[in-house]
């Protein structure tokens, strides 16, 4: 009995707890990935767009050991694959591709962050291009 | 590829681990659900290894929960009958006292071939020998004949028995002292000496020495002279 209470108790533990961080992870992963995507969209000067863009690079880059573990890897290469366009449209300096790039990398972390249990705090700019 | 080979090594010991902790009724006899969660675990394990996109976590947490339920479900059958007969069926007859039961043969779907197959298994050649076939919640058919056709029992033939030594204990395994075995028979490393010198053989040369209840010893030496 004692064996079988500490083992469904570590199990329960174990579901339990990557459950919530799974979820507690998510949100902080699109939160500050929105941000990030925010301040791109929000920068008026080359200048600041480079440095909001390197800080959502650093964001993603911090981010993504963990997000390996929890997220599909064709949904963080595509994500990867758009922040390299990203960066690339910055230092071309074109800016409707970087706006466009900007909106479409916003609608795939969304749409990241939205399935499954993520639904909830689906973001109020949520949109799928 | 290594990553294939890391995640094949993670997952064997998850799904080890998760079949030693649903526990060993799981091997022998499965019980419908538990069938049902034996098939959805291999497929929890099996999806991370097809498919490397997919996230180790996203195998091993649904294949836990799967085992936590389980086990849940287990220990609530434990204390009622109620969902214990609902979860797992209830044993049915379908023969008793010699006559077969036609209507629990259909609605069970068991036909007369499979309950003479059982029989066949049991020894017993005609139906009229059976007093009681039971279709088991597992799916088993157990067969016992009628009392006339049953072996007789040492009760039965009044016969008296040997004191029963009990199950004999792996004392020496080659060459080695099972210290837990010895604890559990009440011996000491130096009766083991003792023991060993009646024999005349040394404990490095022990392939198997076993104790019983009785304290009956039996020796298997690594020798070849001794064999």
């Amino acid at each position: 009995m004692k064996r079988f209470l500490i083992s469904l108790i570590l199990i329960l533990l174990f579901v339990g707890g990557s459950v919530v961080y799974d979820q507690w992870f998510m949100c902080r992963f699109a939160g500050e990935m929105n941000k990030g995507i925010d301040r791109v969209i929000q920068a008026q000067e080359q200048s600041e767009k480079e440095k909001a863009v390197d800080q959502l690079n650093s964001c993603y880059a911090k981010r993504h050991p963990i997000a390996d573990h929890l997220i599909f890897s064709n949904r963080l290469e595509e994500i990867e694959t758009l922040l390299y366009k990203l960066n690339a449209y910055i230092e071309e300096e074109e800016e409707a591709e970087i706006l466009a790039t900007a909106q479409e990398l916003r609608s795939r972390i969304n749409l990241l962050h939205s399935i499954e249990f993520y639904r909830g705090n689906r973001s109020k700019d949520f949109c799928i291009r | 590829m290594a990553e294939s080979v890391l995640r094949c090594v993670v997952l064997y010991l998850a799904v080890i681990l998760a079949v030693r902790v649903m526990g060993k009724r799981q091997i022998g006899e499965l019980q419908p659900s538990e069938l049902v969660v034996t098939i959805m675990i291999s497929e929890f394990a099996a999806l991370p290894l097809q498919d490397i996109n997919f996230p180790l976590l996203w195998g091993l947490v649904p294949m836990f929960f799967l085992v936590a339920l389980e086990l849940i479900m287990s220990f609530v059958t434990l204390k009622s009958i109620r969902l214990r007969a609902f979860f797992y069926g209830q044993p049915i007859l379908l023969i008793y006292n010699g006559k077969i039961n036609r209507e629990e043969l259909l609605k069970t779907r068991v036909s007369v071939e499979d309950v003479m197959e059982a029989m066949r298994a049991n020894g017993l050649l005609r139906i009229e020998d059976i007093h009681t076939a039971v279709l088991e919640t597992n799916g088993t058919i157990s067969i016992i004949p009628k009392p006339e056709l049953a072996p007789p029992s040492a009760k039965d033939m009044k016969i008296k028995v040997e004191k029963c030594g009990g199950m004999p204990q792996i004392i020496v395994m080659d060459g080695t002292l099972v210290k837990k075995n010895m604890e559990i028979k009440g011996v000491d490393e130096q009766q083991i000496e003792k023991i060993l010198h009646g024999y005349g053989v040394p404990l490095e040369q022990v392939f198997m020495l076993t104790i019983d209840d009785l304290g009956k010893t039996y020796l298997v030496s690594r020798r070849k002279e001794d064999v």
